[in-house]
């Protein structure tokens, strides 16, 4: 998974009614938007230069803008016939994508108000369904919204939060089951606990994603439409094959961080790092949890300190910055760090301000992929307005790169929260964060 | 004295006898001053000091780091913040109520200061008042709610939590502002260490004897002990009940707030999630200081022990590198283990009959 919530563990009950309440009457305002859902839009369509069908209707990009594109978004130098036909495809639509202010605005404000009117002319509608509020998940909302905007087909999108709330997220699926959008997006956290409200939105003949991460115990393609996730196993093996082969520490020792105990993002990661680790002489050193609060970072990254380990790695899918800050504050040089995306532009600048200097360390970033939701819109659109095949489960390669090649396409000036490589541009990034 | 100690258990009235039996020129062994101190330490108090002892000690035997320098600066960092929190927690149960917004509040504090400076220097002193005084008035506003309109206050207190996160996503979204930080002088400050202890600490403690000089020594502040031992004996006696109890919780929304600017400048960029964790910990460290869940007196130095207790053994644990299950399983037992012997008196509950009657029968008052 990319998309690591910030509050794994449902939240305790304080939130839940009064939030629930008010998903509730947020749909039935939604529901204005959320009309005659379902229907095929008459518009025209093209075809790309690999023959594919697309809805999409405006220009196109350069095949060297391509190839920057994908880079950008899986940080592995990959040829477009290697990879699945709906990212490419959304690749090229997100590439060619100029915001105006006025669309710029509209996406921040569709954000911001859990939904908007895209200005389409079609019939189509789309649904985003997120655990719950977090800088990550904000971003990638605005850019399924972006993406939305690009298909004059899409009428509106509404998105609901649950607020890290098994029972909100569920009502909340459940209310969307009700309004059958054309494309229900939902980024599940939560589990098999979902898995029978993916099955009834299917049979409601929504095309459903999940997004970020599968559904324990689903068949992709009979219980929902389309899986479109990453392969952690894949990510975590690579970046642990790059720490032993990169290490100039000389310890063969490494740390392994995740959010909550027990989670099951470690569950799937940790298996396959240690098995490199240990394939190349390597020990683990340190286990650490955070939370995914900077409070447990913070803490972790002192115990980690303290423990008193060469620790020439640490793998941790979220943010390594209160991690380095704690070796920092301490005078210690920092080990590798090999982080899942939770990198943002306050990363880069930490790790900048520290290049020459006697504690310079080395940043290991992967894709944070804020363009799953994109893929999704595009897939569906297509699959409605061409009839264009969706595949059960789009997996997709991320490879894990040292921070400064992302160089290229980093925001600088960005607000600090902000995760590198969005595909949104700087301004609405700072109206959407500032 | 409060009331609780105007009509004192019969092991009391033991102690007190003994007291005013013991030679008044101080010659040999000064019982009064043992019982006096036995009597305003009982054993509920004492059960977290051994606890902490217990846990001192596995520390040095198991894991010295957890006691090193660079853990000592961390976990009294948050042993301070924690203390802060407490206090205002303390207060509130001290007139026999509960609180379960001090995370939420602590939140609100640091996204003001984080949202209305920008990270600016200039900004801070006044923004940090003005924090303070919504802090105040979200306490207030559950105080309100808990002694006037007699609504139950886990009820108040978790709705206003729920509010409160609610409008601070409303407000300042998920990144609050485009630094994301609170301002340098914040951080700088709550980074300033005396040796191997944090200044946060430190400014606990001040704030800690404060509010014991407060409760033991001022007259309002026995009034408000005395409201929790029994407010209706406290109406009887024509004490503002009401006011007392609007008093602790709105002064206790202080707390939280000067807790979450403390902590909000220590993490430098903090998100939502902030309080979480102070949430039920606050009333867990007051239970482990051995103060009755009803309300009544309270020890304000087992209040110190309590929270340097919970934060030492998450750095234990954490310093360990236990497995999750290890980890989670320890600090159920554990947390289990010293409130039961609170709950317990100190463990003599637990103890045999013959043991008990040695025990007993060894008291210098019998």
């Amino acid at each position: 998974m990319n998309l690591f919530p910030r509050h794994p563990s449902p939240r305790p009950t304080r939130l839940r009614r009064p939030i629930g309440l008010a998903a509730v009457a947020t749909i039935a305002a939604g529901s204005m938007l959320l009309a005659a859902c379902g229907s095929s839009s008459s518009s025209s369509s093209t075809s790309t230069t690999s023959g594919r069908k697309t809805a999409y209707t405006g220009p196109g990009i350069s095949s060297s803008a391509l190839a920057s594109m994908i880079f950008k978004a899986t940080y592995d130098h990959v040829t477009p016939s290697s990879l699945p036909a709906n990212l490419v495809e959304t690749l090229r639509v997100a590439g060619a994508q100029h915001l105006t202010a006025a669309q710029q605005k509209l996406v921040v404000n569709c954000v911001k108000n859990m939904g908007c009117s895209t200005g389409g002319n079609g019939s189509l509608t789309v649904g985003i369904l997120d655990p719950g509020p977090n800088v990550y998940l904000t971003l990638f909302d605005a850019e399924g919204v972006a993406q939305a905007l690009a298909y004059r087909q899409i009428k509106s999108v509404k998105i609901l939060d649950a607020n890290y709330d098994l029972g909100t997220f569920l009502t909340d699926f459940r209310a969307f089951i009700a309004l059958k959008p054309s494309i229900l997006i939902v980024n599940n956290s939560y589990g098999a606990s979902a898995l029978p409200l993916f099955k009834q939105a299917t049979a409601a003949g929504i095309l459903t994603f999940a997004v970020a991460q599968g559904v324990p115990g689903a068949k992709p393609g009979t219980d929902f439409t389309s899986g479109v996730y990453n392969n952690i196993c894949s990510l975590w093996t690579g970046a642990a094959e790059k720490a032993v082969n990169s290490t100039t520490s000389g310890s063969k020792v490494a740390a392994l961080l995740t959010g909550p105990q027990g989670g099951t993002y470690s569950s799937e990661s940790w298996p396959c790092i240690k098995r490199v680790l240990a394939a190349h002489g390597w020990t683990v050193g340190f286990t650490g949890y955070t939370s995914y609060t900077p409070q447990g970072e913070v803490s972790a990254g002192n115990a980690m300190l303290a423990s008193g380990k060469n620790i020439a790695a640490v793998f941790y899918e979220s943010g390594p910055d209160n991690i380095i800050k704690a070796y920092l504050s301490a005078g210690r040089t920092p080990p590798d760090f090999y982080s899942a995306g939770g990198v943002s532009q306050g990363t880069y600048a930490l790790w900048k301000q520290e290049q020459g200097t006697a504690h310079q360390f080395n940043i290991y970033v992967a894709s944070l992929q804020p363009w799953e939701y994109r893929v999704a819109v595009t897939a569906g659109v297509d699959k409605i307005v061409d009839g264009t095949p969706i595949q059960a489960d789009d997996i997709f390669p991320r490879a894990t790169i040292p921070i400064q090649q992302t160089l290229s396409f980093a925001q600088i000036g960005a607000p600090a929260s902000t995760a590198i490589m969005p595909f949104l541009p700087t301004a609405a990034l700072t109206k959407l964060f500032g | 004295m409060t009331p609780r100690q105007s009509s004192p258990s019969p092991d009391h009235r033991r102690i007190l006898a003994t007291a005013s039996a013991a030679p008044a020129d101080g010659g040999g062994v000064s019982w009064s001053r043992f019982a006096g101190v036995r009597f305003r330490f009982p054993p509920a108090y004492r059960v977290v000091w051994i606890a902490l002892v217990l846990l001192v000690l596995a520390c040095v035997v198991l894991a010295p780091a957890a006691l090193n320098t660079i853990s000592l600066r961390i976990v009294t960092a948050l042993t301070g913040v924690l203390i802060v929190a407490t206090l205002g927690e303390l207060l509130v149960m001290t007139t026999g109520g509960i609180d379960v917004s001090a995370g939420a509040i602590m939140t609100l504090a640091a996204v003001i200061m984080v949202k209305t400076t920008n990270g600016l220097d200039s900004r801070m002193w006044p923004v940090a008042g003005v924090a303070l005084l919504v802090c105040l008035a979200a306490g207030l506003a559950n105080g309100v709610a808990v002694a006037v309109l007699r609504i139950n206050a886990l009820i108040v207190t978790l709705s206003m939590a729920g509010i409160l996160s609610g409008a601070v996503l409303v407000w300042a979204g998920t990144n609050f502002s485009s630094s994301g930080q609170t301002p340098a002088t914040l951080q700088s400050l709550t980074h300033k260490t005396v040796g191997p202890v944090s200044l946060i600490v430190i400014i606990a403690l001040v704030l800690g004897v404060a509010t014991s000089a407060a409760l033991h020594g001022t007259r309002r502040g026995r009034g408000l002990v005395a409201v929790g031992c029994n407010p209706a004996a406290a109406r009887a006696l024509a004490m503002p009940v009401i006011s007392y109890q609007v008093f602790s919780y709105a002064v206790a929304g202080g707390l939280y707030g000067i807790a979450g600017i403390i902590l909000g400048g220590f993490l430098r960029q903090p998100d939502v999630s902030l309080g979480d964790p102070y949430q039920l910990v606050t009333i867990v460290a007051v239970a482990l200081a051995g103060v009755s869940l009803t309300g009544g007196p309270s020890s304000v130095l087992s209040i110190f022990a309590a929270c340097f207790f919970l934060t030492l053994l998450n750095e234990f644990l954490a310093v360990k590198s236990y497995s999750a299950g290890v980890q989670v399983m320890t600090q159920g037992l554990v947390l289990i283990a010293a409130v039961a012997l609170v709950t317990a008196g100190g463990g003599r509950r637990f103890l045999p009959a013959w043991s008990a009657r040695a025990v007993s029968k060894s008291r210098p008052d019998d």
